[in-house]
């Protein structure tokens, strides 16, 4: 009776009703959990099943708030008596108060989060669904078998000819199991923000990278061997860094789709940070990336430089003779000299 | 197998650490002594009388050095000297006072005497090629200053001491007491640069700088090291370089202020006259059917050998280590002024190329070329492929420079033949306090030690 005559009241006040509404329920993630269709203004919102839209939680009063038409056009809040009360736009709103709907239509009740959509509201465009390209079904075996086999020639390479077949398996299996373990956890992620499990694609990604970084680490010392480039192996020690960056931020994407360039901007921020950090560590050092000298010894079939006479090798040190000397003043100052001289 | 139990008394007794357990025929503490004397008349005391002697003669000059933080009393660092002069002038090892030598503004020198007085000293000068300094005690105006505690006398060079001599060491060993020690004169060090007594008899830290003294109570040697984990192996300073010492430096002024300068004089001196004897002699070849491998001919080296077992189903492989075994002091995380130079060579044919390659990298790889630190620069190198007479190689030579001895550097020289997939040679040559013209002249003597051998360019 009640809510009747309080309509009345309210009717001849009421601009044109939406053609239709929804109030939703969202989840912790912002995504709708629970759609109800307004049927008839004002509308009650509370745990009895008397009202129009019924939620279940504890924390909500039997008849928690009504929703009404205002003059104007848009919609309002008014809360009735409860213990937990409700906001709007993150203002609290008193008992028997009302407060006007911001565009969007959030409002909060105890500890739910609301939404009114009206056919009034602007609708966002519809979104292309992102469809992960179809690949060959081989390349997934091909790109596993091939970081096995990396890892065999890797091991086998490195045992004496009398071993066993039992030393190859920790070596092998141990990556395997890590790279499933990785992909695992980070469709884990994609689960829980994107309501889907990737494993294949963060698997693919994580294979293509650690295989083309196991290939580098074969390739760059033979090259920087064979053309006498100690340098070369530079690239080597920025690689590893640049490449576990890039694998990382490669997974996010697929996680977090929508914040594409803060990740970018983030990864980038810390893979600058530690490289800052190697470069302060090493001041002291000839080099501030890569190795001191190359230590790589591959068949000599490999070797293109000429071998040069004893004295250039000789005659290229003398340079360092300033090099260390200004070197080596550097933590020398306040050194007093014997009063002798 | 007889003083097994004596030693072990004595050790008892004190209630502190055994320093003194494996002297032969060990003497009572210093104070009790004269009381000893008259209460075991039966004992044949021939050997332990002129011990006794000596001390009793001597016991005037020796002195234990100690260094002292500048603010407290607390000591840093003791070890043992002796009077050489009626002014006061005391002979001890570099390395005693190099913390007060080196950082005179933390550190102070003070003697005690065997009678328990102390006083102040100052260091007139030093050799650390010797590991000696001389020092004075300050004439503080109050009697003391040791003027008039008599002097010892250094026994002449034309009068040599003959293998097997009796000599009697005299110190202070970890500050526990003035001791006396029994040993024997066995002439020089075999494969030493620089001539050191092999005296076989226990000394300990704490005793360093102490005088050695022959039957007759003249310096014959002072203290200066002993072999780790051996017994009874240790090395005395001859005493001619102590008495050159004092004549050359008896009026010097006192050093008050850091003596990197006069260090660094000394140590560049000393490694010129060593980078000329070693560079002098030509190298002697390894044994090795395929590779002419650098082995040093010096007398001043010493070398060692050790390879794979026979059966070994991979790598086989033969090293050659030789090295100078002595160093010169410089402070107490610092030494520098040896040669060290190693080579393996390694066999593959049991493994294939690829694996050969894979260990043999693994070897090249494993050279720890040290870091920068408070005393040295982190190291600077320049590599190539080198051609020897028709050999391949891959060179890499690296130099680190002293801090506080400018002009003096480590040297490391690494050098792979890499002319065969399955067959190789690493060879290392390291140079401790070097000029940088010195250094170089080293590191293109041991890159001319590599060749082919002459079976080998036959073919």
């Amino acid at each position: 009776m009640d809510e009747k005559q309080q309509g009345e009241v309210m009717a001849p006040a009421t601009a044109t009703a939406p053609a239709a509404a929804v109030v939703e329920l969202l989840g912790r993630d912002g995504r709708a959990i629970h759609v109800q269709h307004v049927t008839h203004w004002p509308v009650r919102i509370g745990r009895s099943p008397a009202c129009d839209i019924v939620l279940d939680d504890g924390h909500i009063a039997g008849e928690h708030a009504e929703l009404h038409l205002a003059p104007d056009g848009g919609v309002v809040l008014k809360l009735l008596p409860s213990r937990n009360g409700g906001s709007v736009a993150g203002k609290r709103v008193p008992v028997g108060a009302e407060a006007a709907l911001p565009a969007g239509g959030a409002f909060q009740l105890a500890g739910s989060t609301l939404r009114l959509r009206t056919s009034a509201d602007p609708l966002a465009p519809e979104q292309l669904l992102i469809v992960q390209q179809a690949r060959h079904w081989a390349l997934m075996p091909a790109l596993l078998l091939l970081m096995l086999f990396l890892q065999w020639v890797d091991r086998w390479s490195a045992v004496d000819p009398d071993s066993r077949w039992i030393d190859y398996a920790v070596p092998l299996l141990a990556p395997v199991a890590f790279i499933l373990g990785w992909a695992g956890l980070w469709s884990l992620g994609s689960q829980i923000f994107q309501h889907r499990f990737p494993f294949v694609t963060h698997l693919r990604r994580a294979l293509l990278v650690i295989c083309a970084l196991e290939l580098l680490d074969w390739l760059l010392p033979a090259v920087a061997y064979s053309l006498s480039w100690p340098r070369l192996m530079v690239l080597q020690a920025l690689i590893a860094p640049v490449a576990a960056a890039f694998l990382v931020a490669w997974h996010a994407r697929l996680v977090w789709p929508g914040a594409r360039r803060t990740l970018s901007v983030g990864i980038a921020a810390l893979l600058l940070l530690g490289l800052g950090l190697q470069i302060g560590n090493r001041q002291e050092q000839q080099y501030v990336f890569g190795p001191p000298y190359l230590a790589s010894l591959p068949p000599p079939a490999l070797r293109l430089a000429q071998p040069q006479p004893p004295e250039v090798l000789i005659e290229s040190l003398k340079p360092l003779k300033a090099e260390l000397q200004r070197q080596a003043r550097k933590d020398n100052e306040g050194a007093a000299d014997d009063d002798s001289e | 197998m007889k003083s097994c139990l004596k030693p072990l008394f004595a050790c008892l007794l004190a209630g502190l650490a055994c320093v003194a357990g494996a002297q032969p025929a060990p003497s009572p503490a210093p104070a009790p002594a004269p009381q000893a004397q008259g209460q075991q008349p039966p004992q044949p005391p021939t050997v332990s009388a002129s011990a006794r002697r000596l001390y009793e003669r001597s016991k005037g000059q020796l002195l234990q050095i100690r260094t002292l933080l500048k603010t407290q009393d607390s000591q840093a660092s003791v070890g043992s000297g002796f009077i050489v002069s009626d002014d006061g002038h005391i002979v001890t090892n570099y390395h005693v006072v190099s913390q007060f030598a080196l950082e005179p503004d933390i550190y102070r020198l003070r003697y005690a005497t065997t009678d328990g007085q102390s006083g102040a000293l100052e260091l007139l000068d030093f050799d650390a090629r010797r590991d000696l300094a001389l020092l004075r005690a300050v004439d503080d105006g109050k009697g003391g200053g040791l003027k008039g505690h008599g002097a010892l006398a250094f026994r002449p060079q034309s009068q040599p001491l003959a293998k097997g001599e009796r000599i009697y060491s005299m110190g202070n060993p970890h500050d526990v007491a003035f001791a006396v020690v029994e040993g024997n004169y066995n002439g020089l060090v075999d494969r030493s640069f620089d001539p050191l007594i092999y005296y076989a008899g226990g000394i300990n830290p704490g005793m360093s700088g102490g005088p050695v003294l022959d039957e007759d109570g003249r310096v014959v040697g002072v203290n200066v090291s002993t072999l780790l984990f051996s017994q009874q192996v240790s090395f005395l300073v001859p005493g001619e370089f102590a008495e050159n010492l004092v004549k050359r430096s008896l009026t010097a002024k006192p050093i008050r202020s850091a003596a990197w300068g006069r260090l660094r004089d000394q140590l560049t001196r000393y490694q010129d006259e060593l980078v000329a004897r070693f560079l002098s002699a030509p190298w002697e070849s390894a044994n090795h059917d395929r590779y002419r491998l650098p082995v040093p001919k010096q007398e001043f080296m010493r070398c060692w050998g050790r390879g794979t077992s026979a059966d070994t189903k991979g790598l086989d492989f033969e090293r050659s280590q030789c090295r100078m075994d002595h160093a010169l002091f410089v402070s107490g995380n610092l030494q520098t002024g040896w040669l060290d130079m190693s080579h393996e060579a390694y066999d593959g044919s049991k493994l294939g190329a690829l694996r050969f390659s894979r260990q043999y990298s693994g070897s090249f790889r494993n050279e720890r070329l040290g870091s920068a630190d408070k005393s040295r620069t982190a190291p600077y190198c320049k590599e190539q492929f080198v051609d020897r007479d028709g050999l391949p190689l891959r060179a890499v030579v690296c130099l680190r420079a002293y801090r506080k001895l400018e002009g003096l550097h480590d040297l490391s020289v690494l050098v792979t033949t890499v002319d065969s997939p399955t067959e190789g040679a690493l060879g290392r040559f390291d140079a401790r306090g070097v000029s940088f013209d010195n250094a170089l002249k080293l590191a293109a003597h041991y890159l001319g030690g590599f060749a082919w051998t002459k079976s080998s360019k036959a073919k």
